[in-house]
């Protein structure tokens, strides 16, 4: 099988030979002229002069992150380069200041080299409902790279970049990490600040790494977690350093551990993905992880409930974008202040986007507010409580990371319902709150397909550690499509 | 589709500031009604008095002083930048009031 570096190796490499980074970033413009037309992973892309003279005049910065290149989802707010979200309504929006996760990677010494595709404004797990046109797989083309993080899953699959920064509301990192074959991290709720990440729904949005390889995830997290006074929500996490944990563990780790498999997540997969993570884990198995069957039935109302909220939280958070402040603006004489704003509205969002507000708003009218989104609520409660109980003896929850490989592109566009339940295994993890990670697994018909390991709030290390050790002992990381 | 359950739909486009011409409207209900049954699925169970989480970290999180900040200054730069502020005043699009 083909392997490529992890940004721990390039690091090190960067440490001990600075001159290696200009050449590097050669190399990684290159393929970005030899892919990027094809596979669609940047919407904005920096001029490489420009990443040169910021790599000279970084020299100084003795940040752990010197001289790596991060890609950033297009969602994220970057002072240099626009933001999009991939929706009409904010094409030419480039924002006046930086998310306190890009200034944390700038002074770090990491170079933005770019922004990501995406689904309009996160809403889909495909990219297919980008204003800018759809990704492609690149292990193969005619399959979508999973979303709604799919440019940065692109961009860390082809090397395209070293590392590159996703959000996930519902699987959003998750999900287009199993398709490509990379790891994707959703931290746990507030150890990531969102201040300047632009918000889809504020109680389940995070932000978080996409990698080859679980060490480097571990380097970001490092980098970027931690309270900021700008976000009320983050939390002082107390850990002092991911990577020096992390990089202590091997295959060995996984023995005596016990492991959670609920029922209710293993049906209704595709069979080929049921074959091919059932052997995964008997390989864990082997090196000592314990597994254990448990049924939790209100795991079959979890994707219910995130539609609830999502949809809810995304219509008050997309109130915003109404042609006057910022974004799609025009002069329509003979308009009232209602109708102006209807039509940059109108005109301005996606069809997804439209009719994830529309429900949104039905859902918070009064004669809905109790029966949907209250209950959505309580739901989540329940969910949490029950899985800390699970978890009471147990490391984490192991499950497919989604429920088939990545779709042909138009196939799920074509039929909602099947972008819907793509998200069925990664929404509890965000209705949670807790950390969940998606390292490869295997391969079906030569497309990867990941497993996915969460936990309670806070359980960051216990997460990234059976990562770990479940990718050395099966020796897939690192995995380069071409 | 129950008239009842068009006219309901048809408000929360209203509410929601977004315009449909009637024939687009008819497609857009029927797509919107594959979400509306996900959620729906809520009807089949009773939660009783659970109190809702809004928030996973119930006993933390704070709220900082709410005072000005040079940021406010730095957004006016970027407004009068984008040709949006005159005499530090936003400007709107060109419209007229409603007849």
């Amino acid at each position: 099988m083909k392997k490529t570096k992890g940004l721990y190796e390039v690091t090190r490499i960067f440490e001990n030979n600075p001159a290696e980074i200009e050449e590097e970033v050669h190399r990684i413009y290159e393929r970005i002229e030899r892919y990027n037309k094809t596979y669609f992973a940047y919407i904005t892309l920096k001029p490489i002069t420009i990443v040169l003279k910021e790599i000279r005049s970084s020299q100084k910065i003795k940040g752990s992150l010197r001289g790596v290149l991060v890609a950033v989802k297009d969602n994220i707010s970057t002072k240099d380069l626009r933001t999009t979200c991939a929706s009409k309504i904010l094409e030419n929006y480039t924002p006046p200041y930086d998310a306190t996760i890009i200034k944390r990677i700038r002074e770090a010494g990491g170079i933005i080299i770019g922004k990501t595709n995406l689904d309009e404004f996160a809403m889909g797990s495909t990219t297919e409902t980008s204003y800018f046109g759809v990704s492609r797989n690149p292990w193969n083309p005619d399959h979508v790279p999973g979303g709604s993080s799919g440019g940065s899953a692109v961009a860390v699959s082809a090397y395209m970049t070293h590392i590159a920064l996703g959000t996930d509301t519902g699987g959003s990192i998750r999900n287009p990490a199993s398709y490509t074959g990379i790891v994707g991290y959703k931290p746990t709720y507030g150890f990531v600040s969102r201040f300047g990440i632009i918000a889809y729904a504020s109680s389940l949005d995070q932000a978080g790494p996409m990698g080859r390889n679980t060490l480097d995830i571990a380097i970001m997290m490092d980098i970027i977690s931690g309270k900021d006074p700008f976000d009320g929500t983050t939390i002082d996490h107390g850990i002092k350093s991911f990577i020096e944990v992390i990089e202590k563990i091997d295959p060995t780790h996984l023995k005596n551990k016990k492991t959670i498999m609920i029922n209710e997540m293993w049906s209704g997969i595709d069979r080929d993905v049921a074959t091919t993570l059932s052997n995964y884990l008997n390989k864990l198995s082997s090196e000592g992880l314990i597994i254990e069957e448990r049924s939790l039935p209100e795991v079959f109302y979890a994707l219910s409930a995130y539609y609830a909220i999502a949809t809810a939280e995304a219509s008050s958070n997309l109130a915003r974008y109404q042609g006057i402040l910022y974004g799609l603006r025009k002069d329509l004489e003979n308009k009232h202040w209602s109708e102006y704003m209807s039509a940059i509205r109108s005109e301005g969002f996606g069809k997804e986007v439209k009719k994830r507000i529309i429900i949104g708003s039905h859902l918070l009218s009064a004669a809905y507010y109790e029966q949907y989104y209250i209950k959505a609520l309580k739901l989540r409660r329940i969910l949490r409580d029950k899985i800390k109980e699970l978890l009471r003896e147990a490391v984490a929850i192991v499950s497919p990371t989604t429920p088939f490989t990545a779709p042909r592109i138009g196939e799920a566009i074509k039929e909602p319902y099947k972008l819907y339940v793509a998200d069925l295994e990664t929404v509890i993890a965000n209705l949670i709150g807790g950390p969940a990670i998606s390292i490869p697994a295997g391969f079906i018909n030569g497309l990867p397909i990941g497993i996915q390991f969460f936990s309670y709030q806070g359980k960051d290390l216990d997460i990234l550690s059976i990562a770990r050790a479940s990718e050395l002992a099966t020796g897939l990381y690192n995995l380069a499509p071409f | 589709m129950s008239e009842s359950l068009r006219d309901l739909v048809k408000r929360s486009i209203y509410l929601s500031m977004i315009n449909f011409d009637e024939k687009d409207l008819e497609n857009f209900i029927i797509e919107l009604s594959h979400l509306m049954d996900l959620i729906k699925k809520l009807d089949e169970i009773d939660l009783g008095e659970i109190e809702p989480l809004f928030f996973i970290w119930e006993d933390q999180g704070s709220l900082r002083e709410d005072e000005s900040l040079e940021r406010s200054e730095e957004m006016i730069r970027w407004l009068e930048k984008n040709s949006l502020v005159e005499n530090r005043l936003v400007k709107g699009p060109k419209t007229v009031e409603e007849k």
